[in-house]
């Protein structure tokens, strides 16, 4: 399998089971075992589509318990023969080889996945993506002819993969106390994405934009935006480094 | 805690306005490429054959990086050498 693979760096690393929280595109092709009516397979991949329930695959590396996985987008794109090329839109931990396998049993003729590529994960996407070639290409030109160009449009701030990750925006007096693992004070708070539910994970963000951490909110954002005091998300993870901001304590 | 955050439709609101001093810390744009490698993402097009992980650890070694980690696996059918052969495709080579 091909395709969008977000890789973090140094410091970024703590933030990958955050970005495992988005949504994945994938195109693939899918090859149907015997003759298959046309119709049938577009009513069952329109079936498959939304709530699904599923068993990971013998071969695979999580606990083999039913889950329900959200199958946001479905459909096919081309038919020739008994192959066909499909794009879906899927919610994380989505096993698409099983779902086309399913899908095979549904149409009542069998199927297996014959290629797969990720076209998207969250906000990153193929058209903004580098081949290992092209990394190391911008490395050299760096390293070597101390061109950085390249380079900066092969490797991202890790902010860029975190936009649209539900976020909370502190001052400048409140940062290196969430640096440090404390909780998040109301009085901290400069603004707050909305509408978000108490146990929602939120990114802890600067107003420069920068990316404090993670943690999850203990009020909605309703009444964060009301409250005057107490303790408004608790800090799950730090990502940035603890002495940038100045300390507003002791 | 949601599992999906990126299709939620949400807006920034304003509970207190406050200016951020440019004394402290960065934009992320503004960081300089030393910044950028201890704290940035490479939006990878994986090519098929090696596994993710082979692929996230050739990027820490292209990039020099001490720590390299990848989300959302995208993993090879027939990982095994025995099912790799007997599906008659070619061996991984390490």
């Amino acid at each position: 399998m091909s395709g969008v693979l977000p890789v973090c760096l140094n410091d970024a690393t703590k933030a990958v089971e955050y970005l495992h929280m988005m949504s994945k595109e994938y195109v693939g092709v899918c090859e149907m075992h015997r003759e298959f009516d046309e119709k049938d397979l577009r009513k069952w991949v329109e079936k498959l589509t939304g709530v699904i329930y599923q068993r990971p695959p013998v071969k695979s590396s999580v606990k083999r318990a039913l889950r329900r996985r959200m199958i946001l987008r479905f459909t096919i794109e081309d038919i020739a023969g008994r192959r066909f090329v499909f794009r879906v839109v899927t919610e994380p931990g989505t096993y698409i080889r099983k779902l086309l396998h399913d899908l095979g049993l549904l149409v009542g003729v069998g199927a297996h996945m014959v290629e797969l590529r990720r076209t998207r994960d969250g906000f990153l996407s193929e058209e903004s993506s580098s081949t290992l070639l092209e990394l190391y290409a911008a490395w050299y030109l760096y390293s070597k002819e101390g061109d950085d160009r390249l380079l900066r449009k092969t490797v991202k701030p890790v902010e860029d993969a975190l936009k649209g990750f539900p976020s909370i925006y502190i001052k400048d007096s409140a940062v290196a106390a969430v640096a440090h693992g404390a909780p998040l004070a109301a009085k901290g708070v400069s603004k707050i994405d909305h509408p978000l539910t108490k146990g929602d994970a939120v990114c802890i963000k600067t107003l420069k934009g920068e990316c404090v951490g993670f943690g999850v909110l203990t009020m909605d954002s309703d009444e964060v935006i009301h409250a005057k005091s107490g303790v408004v998300a608790t800090v799950e993870r730090v990502v940035m480094e603890r002495t940038l901001y100045p300390k507003t304590w002791g | 805690m949601r599992n999906l955050v990126d299709v939620l439709r949400l807006r920034t609101i304003v509970k207190e306005d406050y200016e951020t001093d440019p004394n402290y810390g960065e934009y992320p744009e503004k960081r300089s490429v030393e910044k950028l490698l201890k704290l940035g993402v490479v939006n990878l097009d994986k090519p098929p054959g090696p596994s993710s992980h082979d692929v996230s650890s050739t990027v820490k070694k292209i990039l020099g990086a001490e720590k390299a980690g990848h989300a959302g696996t995208l993993e090879e059918m027939g990982r095994s050498r025995r099912v790799r052969r007997a599906a008659g495709l070619p061996q991984r080579r390490h």
